[in-house]
Order: structure tokens, then C-alpha cells, then sequence
């Protein structure tokens, strides 16, 4: 690597006021959301443009300066983290709407624009961008298109890769392509774009996209059931699939989580016995959701749910709702020396019982206290990891914990990263997963990262390792 | 030195190694919106508090970053640990400018 060449260039084509060398401020880039290594990046730059983007990576190939794509740092995984003294390039500085079009359905973005900007400009003109990750105020277009983003709404819309139609990506060599198309159907070859999404930023850096969007539901009701053990409450979501409801959220909420929310927000109470709560979301058109509703209410409450509840009164299901969204805080605040490592897996459907209980015996062998929420409506868990990050015993016991819970799902039929992705934390358990899927997968995925990178500047070290 | 300790001091007062690095407070801050630069966000803002507690030197973005929290508190709403950062960052701002005057 020659960084003093590559430094020295790059100032000749940035302004100085986005070329970020002092240490303190570096620092700000040393960590994303994980319990990941820190590492503090040699330097941070943000460009404007595409064709920035490009003159950096070109330097970046020729000097051997290795480069880590960097958004709102959400990340889960250690996906943004700049180890072996990378430079960081922050694209949250790229960050207009540029285009919504209705006729052709797509929004047209830059990548630094944050999934609730985005969604609040749609709703301008009544359509929206579904794929919802919890940390959508923060999270941005590029950072959930490369990490391959999902979200509550994933039971009936999918994750991000179902919802672009093209993107313009900067080539690790700084040549610029656009993958995909501006159209529905595309069959241009190879499909490139789906290889970038979810990559993490190793294979190309995403300046905009062309995003599909779709009209907001018309009508919603929420419905709030409780369960007395929480193999029935995952036995009803494969009863509601089997039975031909695609409801727009079912959110699954252990008694721990339950627990925890009832300590910190006081107006929320649980019924005795309440081993599990779901949360869940119907849409349609306004003249049909009585049926809907009464025919989910008798399904439930076949499946053994009591206390049902539901509304379509916006306040209401706010309410409702609220046991949801307090959870994060709730634990951060119940457990407040301690950090909270929100895991990632799914499961087919079917298997979500034995997911659930295996958890709560994973953690109960290694004695970490685990509360579990998920998006249940496509099979996947966040079971919570707590753990205490000053007591080193605890740290091995997550590691072990997180290990098993990726074992798992394996065994299962599942996978061990539905939507947080790989970064560095789950390097070993995605060669698991391909040890059972077969793993020729790994050496083509070594080929098409050398093929992408030849030099291997781009984000190296996450996802896979290549020899 | 003096200032590292009193910023060990904000540190523990606020408990801010309770942040979980979410970001959620970046998006709120106008500060950030306009600068695009972390230094100009919550989440910035009180890291650097904690670097400072750990012996760093203050560059002089990383000051004006601090200096120029405008106390708004639309981070405190939507941070999900609960630390009152903009309490925490007037705090550090009055002991800049009394290192400042001294
Ligand atoms: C509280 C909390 C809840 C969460 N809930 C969810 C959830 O429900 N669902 C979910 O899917 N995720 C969730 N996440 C994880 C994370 O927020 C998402 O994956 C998010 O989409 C990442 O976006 P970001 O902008 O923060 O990306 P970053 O963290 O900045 O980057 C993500 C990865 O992509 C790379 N990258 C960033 N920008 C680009 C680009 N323009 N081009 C190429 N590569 C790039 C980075 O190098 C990194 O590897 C959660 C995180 C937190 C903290
Ligand atoms: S109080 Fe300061 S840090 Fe918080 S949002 Fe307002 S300007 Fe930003
Ligand atoms: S919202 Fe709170 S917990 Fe999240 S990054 Fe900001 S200060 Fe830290």
C-alpha cells in the first residue's frame, strides 16, 4: 500500500472540508451498532458524486489503499468497521430524492438518503417503499441495499432485493455500471445487481438506485393476541399462512420482552399467564376487512389465543403497537451496565416452535438471559443476547450463545443471517450454513469476489476471506 | 489533564458508555442535516466527550462541533438508552469555555 501517494492525490480532487485526518473524528468511525473489534480508519472521505466516488476507488486500486463504504453505521455485524488502517468513504453527503415517477413505479435516490426521508417524500404522492428495518430513521438507502435489509413488513413485501429495479455502482477498479434496469422485467445477462445487493460493500460501491415503490395500504387493522406458551403463539403464525392471510406485520413478543416493557412504560400491562403476544397487521380494501377480521379472530383464538384485541383507530394502534417499539429501549434502559446484541435468524415457518425453544435453552445452558422479538411472519427470530461487555467470561458465553443459536437455525432449515448480514461477527457461521448447502458455493463466491476486485480493496475481510 | 478528568466526570454523570450506537439521533439533529459532518451530531458529539475523557486533543472541528450544539434536545426524544445528551453536551461546552477563559 502507498497511502502517502494515494493521500496526496486525493486532496488534489477533494475539497479539504471533506477529508476528515484528525483523530478524534476518525474515531467516530471506529464502530458501527455491533460488539465488533473497533478499528480507527487512516482516513474518512465524502464525496458528492458518482464520478468521485470513481476518481477514489481508482486510487485506491493503484495504490493498493484499501476502502470501507460507510452510511448511517447501523450495522450489526461489523460490516462499516475499517480494519488494517482503511479509509472510510461516507456517502451520507449523496443524499437527494431525485425522482419519484408513478407512471414507471420507482423512486430514484441517492444513496445517503435515511429509509424514513425517503418513505416521508413518498407518502407525499400515496405510495411508499416497504422494506422496513427497525433502525429506519437511521439507516439508509445504500447501507440496506448492500446489507440486503429487511424488516417487519418482509411476511408480505420481501427485503430490499425485491424492491430495486437497477442501481449505479462504482466498480472497485472506479469504473461506473448501472446494474439492472429502470423497468419491471430485465434479463440482461447475468444479474449483476442482485450479486451487489447484499454484499456489504465488498463487490461495488452503490451511489443511487432506482427503487420500487407501491400505493400505502388502503385499509389496516391491528389485532393483539396473547398466548400461554409461546410454541402455540409460533404454531398460529404457520396456521395464518396455511390459511391464506398474508397480513402485513406479525411481530412476535417473548414474555421477557413483555417484562421488560411493562417495567418501563407504566400504562403497559400483560394478562396473567401471557407466555407470548403477537401483533398483527391487516390490510386490504376498506369493504373487505370485516370478514378478514372476524375470520383472523376465530383463527386465533382456535389456535389457543385469548384477549384479542383490535382496532383501526390510528391512536389505538399506536397503542397497540407501542409494546413493540418500546422494546429496544426498554431493554437498553432495564439492563443499563449491560449491552444488548440483537441476533438474527430464520426459520421456515413451520419450525418456529423448536427455533423458540431452542433459543430459550441456549441461553439457559450458558446462563445469558435472552428476550426474544421477531418479524415471525417470515420465520425470523432477533433473539436479544444480554451480556455485560466489561466481564470477559460473558463476552465468550455471547460468542458461544451466538455460535449455537447459528447452529441452530442451520439444523433447522434456516439460515444465520436473514437480514443483519455477515460482516465479521458471522464469517464462520455462513461457511456452516454453506458446509450443509454445499460448499462449491464458497469457492465461487472467493471467484466472483476476485473477479469484482482483483486487488481486493473493497471492504476486505468481511463477509468471506479470500486466500 | 484538568479537562480530561472533568470529562471523565460528564462521562460517568450522564453514563454515557450506555449509548448503543444506534444513530437514531443523528437523523433528528439539525446540526448534522446541515453540516453532513459527525462532529455535528449527538451521537458525535458525546463519543468525543468520551474520547476527551480518555486523554485525546481537541481538534479544532471536534471544539466547534461541541461549541456549536444549539441544545434543541430533538436528540434526547428519540434516543432509545435514555441519556440526556444535550445535557451532557452543555455541560462539556461550559467546561471548554472555562478552560477557555482560564
Ligand atoms: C436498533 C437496530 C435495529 C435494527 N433492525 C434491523 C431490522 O429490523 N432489519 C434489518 O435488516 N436490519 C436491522 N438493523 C441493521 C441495520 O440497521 C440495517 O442493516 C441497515 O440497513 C444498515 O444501513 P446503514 O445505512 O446503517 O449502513 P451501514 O451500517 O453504514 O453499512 C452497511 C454495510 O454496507 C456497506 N455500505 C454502506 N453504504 C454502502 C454503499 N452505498 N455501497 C456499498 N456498500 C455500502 C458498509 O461497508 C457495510 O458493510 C438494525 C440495527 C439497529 C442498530
Ligand atoms: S441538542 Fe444539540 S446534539 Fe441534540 S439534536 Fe439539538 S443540536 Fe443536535
Ligand atoms: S440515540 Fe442514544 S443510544 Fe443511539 S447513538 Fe444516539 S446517543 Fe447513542
Amino acid at each position: 500500500m502507498n497511502f502517502e501517494a494515494f493521500r496526496i492525490e486525493v486532496r488534489r480532487i477533494i475539497d479539504e472540508d471533506r477529508i476528515i485526518e484528525s483523530q478524534g473524528e476518525l474515531m467516530l468511525y471506529s464502530y458501527d451498532a455491533s460488539p465488533a473489534e473497533q478499528a480507527i480508519p487512516r482516513m474518512v472521505i465524502q464525496p458528492l458524486s458518482t464520478s468521485e466516488v470513481s476518481e477514489i476507488l481508482k486510487l485506491a486500486n493503484e495504490y493498493l489503499v484499501p476502502i470501507v463504504p460507510s452510511s448511517g453505521r447501523t450495522s450489526l455485524h461489523g460490516g462499516p468497521i475499517p480494519y488494517n488502517g482503511a479509509v472510510v468513504v461516507d456517502l451520507m453527503r449523496m443524499n437527494k430524492v431525485l425522482k419519484v415517477n408513478l407512471e414507471d413505479g420507482y423512486v430514484h435516490s441517492e444513496v445517503g438518503v435515511r429509509l424514513d426521508e425517503l418513505n416521508a417524500e413518498l407518502a407525499r404522492y400515496g405510495h411508499f417503499f416497504p422494506p422496513d428495518p427497525a433502525s429506519s430513521t437511521a439507516a439508509t438507502v445504500g447501507g440496506s441495499l448492500a446489507n440486503g435489509a429487511g424488516g417487519m413488513r418482509g411476511a408480505k413485501y420481501g427485503t430490499v432485493k425485491d424492491w430495486v429495479l437497477g442501481a449505479e455502482v462504482v466498480l472497485p477498479t472506479g469504473e461506473v455500471a448501472f446494474m439492472g434496469c429502470r423497468t419491471l422485467k430485465c434479463r440482461a445477462g447475468y444479474d449483476l445487481l442482485s450479486l451487489i445487493i447484499g454484499s456489504e460493500g465488498t463487490l461495488g460501491v452503490i451511489t443511487n438506485a432506482y427503487l420500487k415503490i407501491w400505493p400505502l395500504p388502503e385499509a389496516v387493522v391491528r389485532l393483539r393476541v396473547y398466548f400461554r406458551s409461546i410454541v402455540d403463539a409460533a404454531k398460529a403464525v404457520g396456521v395464518i399462512k396455511a390459511r391464506g392471510f398474508r397480513p402485513l406485520i406479525i411481530e412476535f413478543l417473548d414474555k421477557g420482552t413483555m417484562e421488560a416493557v411493562s417495567n418501563y412504560v407504566r400504562e403497559f400491562k400483560y394478562p396473567e399467564g401471557a407466555e407470548a403476544m403477537l401483533i398483527i397487521d391487516v390490510d386490504g380494501p376498506p369493504e373487505a376487512m370485516d370478514r378478514y377480521v372476524n375470520s383472523m379472530v376465530t383463527l386465533l383464538r382456535e389456535a389457543g389465543g385469548f384477549e384479542i384485541e383490535w382496532t383501526s383507530d390510528r391512536d389505538e394502534m399506536d397503542k397497540i403497537y407501542m409494546a413493540r417499539r418500546a422494546a429496544y429501549p426498554a431493554l437498553l434502559r432495564l439492563f443499563s451496565n449491560e449491552r444488548v446484541m440483537p441476533e438474527d435468524i430464520s426459520v421456515p415457518p413451520s419450525k418456529l416452535p423448536e427455533a423458540v425453544k431452542g433459543v430459550r435453552d441456549i441461553g439457559e445452558k450458558y446462563g445469558l438471559r435472552i428476550v426474544t422479538w421477531g418479524h415471525v411472519g417470515d420465520g425470523n427470530l432477533h433473539p436479544n443476547i444480554i451480556y455485560n461487555p466489561g466481564d470477559q467470561s460473558s463476552i465468550s458465553r455471547l460468542h458461544a450463545v451466538t455460535r449455537e443459536i447459528g447452529l441452530l437455525a442451520i439444523n433447522l432449515g434456516g439460515t444465520v443471517s436473514s437480514e443483519h448480514g455477515i460482516g465479521v461477527l458471522k464469517k464462520d457461521l455462513l461457511v456452516n450454513e454453506l458446509e450443509v448447502k454445499g460448499i462449491a458455493q464458497l469457492r465461487l463466491m472467493k471467484a466472483i469476489k476476485k473477479a469484482f476486485d482483483p486487488n481486493n480493496i473493497l471492504n476486505p475481510g468481511k463477509v468471506i476471506d479470500v486466500d | 489533564m484538568l479537562i480530561n478528568n472533568e470529562a471523565k466526570l460528564i462521562t460517568n454523570e450522564y453514563a454515557l458508555t450506555r449509548c448503543a450506537r444506534c444513530n437514531f439521533c443523528e437523523s433528528v439533529c439539525p446540526t448534522y442535516m446541515v453540516f453532513r459532518r459527525r462532529v455535528y451530531s449527538p451521537r458525535g458529539r458525546i463519543w468525543i466527550i468520551m474520547f476527551l475523557s480518555q486523554g485525546i486533543k481537541l481538534s479544532n472541528d471536534e471544539y466547534t462541533g461541541l461549541l456549536t450544539c444549539l441544545g434543541c434536545r430533538a436528540c434526547d426524544l428519540v434516543c432509545p438508552a435514555g441519556i440526556k445528551i444535550a445535557e451532557a453536551i452543555h455541560d462539556a461546552k461550559a467546561l471548554l469555555v472555562k478552560a477557555a477563559l482560564k
